[in-house]
């Protein structure tokens, strides 16, 4: 088991985040987490990074609260966060020396795949920021991929080099978790499909089983939650 | 892996600019003293004083402003590479204070060199110890009691601001608060040790150039400093610091 959820409830305020969710997530799935705006997925994925503490509940990862487990979680946020002055180069050496599973010549690759420019974060476009940021996290050895919106305000081209890199990177001993509203193009990804509304899980599907129904997931998507 | 270099190397990126400006505008501060050119040497000696030690504030001002840039990155998110990584919490507190206070100390030797050269030119003359006391000594101490507590203070209070939404240790806020009223219980508690520590003569060269122009006496600065200050400027900064690393680990973003 790399991560689980038991009676999560995050609370902003008086607003739920999350309410009462329950979730395993096995070695070598790919997760699928989707829901409209406000369902509450990105909330799933910060308290798995760590970065959210649950109000009641329990995370844990590999065993233990995900903050004790930082170097075996590679998370890629929705906003964008790099450092203006930063070019790849600077970011390969800052991912280096702070995490310990960076791989720098799968960095190099990754780079190269997803056509990131040599240039600093300032100057580069959105869907160019996401790809160095995505290169920067794929490097990584971790055990758990969180990744939350990865195709959110990307061009179609960058989006495909996107989803084939994620492809690519698929290793049996980790889960990756991507929270997108892209349903119809990253459905080939899935393992795994869990549906939130309003902070609750309204259907934890595997994808075939879904396809054997004769249903696509954008399908069940519209059906779940439309 | 090495956090600390890293980090490091990360606050010289991103804070450069405010580091080689400070120290840049030395030359400014010293176009400003050597312009005072009117009255008696008495009045210069009492102006060029007065411009370095706005000098100082002024310095003091733009390094608190470089400290608590960490709010802005907060804010922007862009510190979040920074708090997923399994790097220690004071790690990242101790490299952001690093950086201006090494660049702060640099600024007041330089300041205290400035000061000595005016001093010449209005006809002081000092001895090696008494200038070493002067551009070396004196600037150093200010910079371990004044400088690095302070710094160590902004950025407990840069974190305390960003980690309002704090979890589950709530009782950090209450401690935070309690260590940053001005007089802290540290100091009180240190100095009162102080007669079995050494004292030092770190003012020795702004005594002896005030006795040069007759002026011993007219501003009250100590003939001793205290060890006892040092101990407690270091041990605060160590808490100081110890608390926003323990904020940043439990930050939520």
């Amino acid at each position: 088991m790399i991560a689980a959820m038991r009676n999560v409830t995050k609370l902003y305020g008086r607003n739920y985040g999350v309410r009462n969710l329950n979730l395993t997530l096995p070695a070598g799935e790919v997760v699928g987490l989707l829901g409209v705006n406000g369902s509450g997925k990105t909330t799933v994925l910060k308290l798995l990074a760590g970065l959210l503490v649950p109000t009641s509940g329990e995370v844990s990862v590999l065993g233990a609260p995900p903050r004790h487990n930082r170097a075996r979680i590679a998370f890629l946020g929705e906003t964008d966060a790099l450092y203006r002055w930063m070019n790849p180069r600077d970011a390969e050496r800052l991912m280096s020396g702070l995490y310990p599973d960076f791989r720098p010549a799968r960095y190099r690759d990754l780079l190269d795949q997803l056509r990131v420019p040599g240039v600093k974060a300032g100057a580069m476009s959105k869907g160019e920021r996401m790809r160095l940021r995505l290169a920067m996290s794929l490097a990584r050895d971790a055990l758990l991929y969180l990744f939350d919106e990865p195709l959110g305000g990307i061009d179609l081209v960058s989006r495909e080099r996107i989803i084939r890199s994620l492809v690519a990177e698929w290793r049996t001993d980790a889960t990756v978790i991507v929270a997108t509203h892209a349903v119809a193009e990253s459905e080939g990804l899935f393992d795994r499909v869990v549906f939130l509304d309003r902070g609750e899980l309204v259907l934890d599907a595997r994808a075939e089983d879904l396809r054997a129904q004769g249903k696509s997931v954008r399908a069940t998507f519209l059906e779940v939650l439309g | 892996m090495n956090g600390f270099k890293t980090l490091l190397w990360r606050e010289w990126r991103s804070a450069w600019g405010w580091a080689v400006g400070l120290i840049v505008s030395l030359g400014g501060w010293t176009t400003v003293v050597i312009s005072i050119q009117t009255g008696q040497p008495e009045d210069r000696f009492i102006l060029r004083t007065l411009v370095l030690f706005a000098a100082g504030i002024v310095g003091m001002i733009i390094l608190a402003f470089m400290a608590g840039r960490l709010h802005q990155e907060m804010k922007r998110g862009e510190n979040r590479i920074l708090i997923l990584s399994p790097v220690r919490g004071w790690v990242h507190i101790v490299t952001r204070l690093a950086l201006p206070v090494g660049v702060g100390w640099a600024y007041l030797i330089g300041l205290g060199i400035i000061e000595w050269w005016a001093f010449g030119r209005l006809g002081a003359h000092l001895g090696t110890a008494d200038v070493l006391q002067l551009a070396l000594a004196y600037p150093s101490f200010i910079a371990i009691v004044f400088v690095l507590p302070s710094l160590a203070w902004v950025l407990l209070l840069v974190m305390f601001v960003s980690a309002f939404r704090l979890s589950r240790l709530g009782w950090l806020a209450a401690v935070a608060m309690f260590v940053g009223t001005p007089t802290s219980l540290i100091y009180s508690g240190v100095n009162t040790l102080d007669h079995h520590l050494p004292t030092w003569h770190f003012t020795a060269g702004v005594t002896a150039a005030m006795r040069e122009f007759g002026m011993e006496g007219s501003i009250p600065v100590p003939r001793i400093v205290h060890s006892g200050d040092i101990v407690g400027a270091i041990l605060l900064t160590m808490l100081l610091v110890f608390l926003a690393g323990r904020l940043w680990e439990e930050v939520e973003g």
